[in-house]
C-alpha cells in the first residue's frame, strides 16, 4: 500500500467517524444556555428523587417556552437480564 | 543466556499467567465494574462495552465468561511486553521483561476483573510496539495505516487513551522540529485524535464527569499527594514497589517511549486521585525499568530477586485455598456474598416486576438482582409498595409502617408492604 493511499484511507476513516461520534450533538446544543443548563441539575435531581437510574437516562429535546423550559428524556432501564422497553419522561421548570 | 535461568524465567512467567486465571470469582462486582458489565458508558467511550456486550450475547450474562476476556487481555499483554521490549532493546532480555511485567500485582488483580484499565494498558503496549515498528519504515503505507487503528482503538477504550498518543505527539515534534507536519506519523496520530475529541464533544456527560473528579481530586502538586500514590502503589504491589524505585535511575536509557507509559502511570492517579486503586494496572510498565535495574545485579542475586517477586506476587494475589497470606488482596480474601447468594435473594423477588432499593447503593445491585430497581433514599420511602431492598448500612435498619421483613441475613435485608399499606417511614 502507497503512503498516499494510506494517508487518504485513515483521512476518510476520520470523517466518517467524525460524522457518527457527532450524531448526538444537536440534542446537547441547547445546554450552552445558562438557563438550560441550570433547569438540567433541577431535572436531573427531579429524576434521581423519582427513584430513577440517571445513567439509563438520555436527554432526547429541550423545549424552551416562555416561562418554563421542559426536557423530553429517554429512559432505558438495564440490567443483567437484558434492556427494558424505553419509557419517554417529561419534567418542566420554571425558569 | 544459560539454560537453567531460562527455565526459571519460563516457569516465572506461567506463574504470572496462571495467578491471572485464579480465584475469577472472588471479587465482588463493584460498581464501576457493573457499569462496564452493563454496557452503559458513564463516563467513558463506548469500545470495550460493545466488546462486552458481544460476549454476553454469546455467552449470555455470565461473570466468569466476561471476567475470562480481561483474563486474556491482561495474558496478552505479557506478549506485548516481551516484543516492545525486543524491538527496543533486543531479544536479551525481553524474557525477563515479559516475566517482571507477569508478576506486578496491580495488573494481576485486574486482570481478574472487568474494569478498563487493562484494556488500555493493552493498547497502549500495543500502540508504542506499533509505533516502534512504524519508526523502522516511517514511509510504509501499511504500517502507517496500522498505526492510525491502533492509536484510534486505544482513544475509544478510556477517556484517558488519548493522553499516551499526546506524548507520541510530543517525541514527534521533538524529534520532527521544522517539518513536523508534513511527517506522516504526525498526521495520523492527529487524524487518530479528532474522532474521540468529538465524541467527547456529542457526549458532555464524559467530560463533566473527568472534570468532576480532578475538581474533586486535585490540589496542585503536593507531598501529601504523591503519599497517596505511594501508598496506593505499595499497597497493590508491595515488594514490587521496591523493584520500581530501583528502576528509577535508569529512565534516560529506556527512553521516551517508557518514561512516558511510567509517566502516564504516575499522573493518572495523581490527577483522578490515589484512592482509585485500579491505576496500579498501569504500574506494569515499570517492569520495563525494573529489568535494567536486574540486569546490573549478578545472577544469584537476580535470581533471588525475580524470587522475592513472585512470592510477593503469591502473597498477594495466590490462591486462597492454598494459603491465606495477610497481604492477599480484599477482593480476594473470600468470595464476594453476592458472587454465591444472589440466586436465594432473587428467589425471594420472584414474582415482583418492580422493588425498591435503599441508597447509599451502586451499579451492582442492576447486575445482582433480576427485578427492574428503583432507587431512593430512606427518607424517600413514602407511599412505597412491594419489595424493599437494603444492601448496605444495614447497622440502621429501615423501618417502614405496614412491612414485614421477608428475608434478613448479614448482607441484606428485604422487606414486603402489602398495596393496601402505607408505607410510612418510622
Amino acid at each position: 500500500m502507497s503512503l498516499r493511499a494510506a494517508l487518504l484511507s485513515c483521512f476518510g476513516a476520520t470523517v466518517l467517524l467524525v460524522l457518527l461520534a457527532l450524531g448526538p450533538l444537536p440534542r446537547y446544543i441547547p445546554l450552552l444556555d445558562a438557563r438550560v443548563r441550570a433547569a438540567s441539575m433541577d431535572a436531573m435531581n427531579d429524576l434521581r428523587h423519582q427513584g430513577y437510574w440517571l445513567i439509563n437516562m438520555e436527554l432526547m429535546e429541550t423545549n424552551i417556552e416562555s416561562d418554563r423550559i421542559c426536557f423530553t428524556w429517554e429512559y432505558r432501564y438495564r440490567n443483567r437480564l437484558g434492556i427494558a422497553a424505553p419509557e419517554t419522561i417529561q419534567t418542566c421548570h420554571e425558569i | 543466556m544459560k539454560s537453567n535461568l531460562k527455565i526459571t524465567l519460563w516457569v516465572a512467567l506461567a506463574f504470572g499467567v496462571v495467578l491471572r486465571a485464579v480465584n475469577v470469582l472472588d471479587a465482588p462486582v463493584t460498581t464501576d465494574e457493573a457499569q462496564f458489565l452493563l454496557g452503559v458508558p458513564h463516563s467513558q467511550p463506548p469500545l470495550i462495552f460493545w466488546l462486552l456486550t458481544g460476549v454476553q450475547w454469546l455467552f449470555g450474562p455470565d461473570l466468569m465468561m466476561t471476567r475470562a476476556v480481561t483474563v486474556l487481555v491482561g495474558i496478552s499483554s505479557l506478549a506485548l511486553v516481551y516484543l516492545l521490549w525486543k524491538e527496543l532493546f533486543g531479544e536479551e532480555h525481553a524474557l525477563l521483561a515479559a516475566v517482571i511485567a507477569a508478576l506486578v500485582p496491580g495488573h494481576i488483580a485486574f486482570s481478574r476483573v472487568v474494569y478498563l484499565d487493562v484494556y488500555l494498558v493493552f493498547a497502549w503496549l500495543g500502540l508504542a510496539y506499533v509505533y516502534v515498528r512504524t519508526l523502522q519504515n516511517e514511509k510504509d503505507g501499511l504500517s502507517i495505516l496500522f498505526l492510525f487503528v491502533t492509536a484510534l482503538l486505544a482513544t475509544f477504550i478510556k477517556s484517558q487513551g488519548f493522553m499516551f498518543i499526546g506524548l507520541l505527539l510530543l517525541h514527534r515534534f521533538w524529534v520532527k522540529r521544522r517539518v513536523v507536519f508534513s511527517d506522516p506519523i504526525v498526521q495520523v496520530l492527529i487524524l487518530a485524535l479528532i474522532p474521540i475529541a468529538c465524541y467527547f464533544v456529542a457526549h458532555p456527560k464524559i467530560l463533566a464527569t473527568s472534570f468532576a473528579n480532578i475538581e474533586r481530586e486535585a490540589f496542585g502538586l503536593s507531598l501529601g499527594r504523591l503519599l497517596d500514590i505511594a501508598t496506593m502503589w505499595w499497597e497493590q504491589n508491595r515488594l514490587f514497589t521496591l523493584l520500581m524505585l530501583a528502576g528509577v535511575p535508569f529512565l534516560k536509557r529506556a527512553g521516551w517511549l517508557i518514561n512516558s507509559l511510567c509517566l502516564l502511570a504516575l499522573v493518572l492517579p495523581f490527577l483522578f486521585g490515589a484512592g482509585h486503586i485500579y491505576y496500579s494496572a498501569y504500574t506494569i510498565a515499570f517492569a520495563f525499568l525494573g529489568v535494567f535495574a536486574l540486569i546490573q545485579m549478578k545472577e544469584r542475586v537476580r535470581e533471588g530477586a525475580l524470587l522475592l517477586l513472585g512470592l510477593n506476587a503469591f502473597l498477594i494475589l495466590g490462591p486462597r485455598q492454598l494459603w491465606e497470606s495477610p497481604w492477599q488482596h480484599e477482593w480476594f480474601r473470600e468470595r464476594a456474598y453476592w458472587n454465591d447468594n444472589a440466586d436465594k435473594v432473587n428467589a425471594v423477588l420472584a414474582g415482583a416486576d418492580e422493588i425498591t432499593v435503599v441508597t447509599p447503593v451502586g451499579h451492582e445491585a442492576r447486575w445482582y438482582l433480576e427485578p427492574k430497581i428503583r432507587v431512593l433514599a430512606p427518607d424517600a420511602l413514602t407511599n412505597v409498595t412491594g419489595y424493599i431492598v437494603q444492601m448496605t448500612n444495614l447497622s440502621q435498619p429501615v423501618t417502614l409502617t405496614g412491612s414485614i421483613v421477608v428475608h434478613e441475613d448479614e448482607h441484606v435485608r428485604v422487606l414486603f408492604i402489602a398495596a393496601d399499606e402505607t408505607g410510612q417511614a418510622e
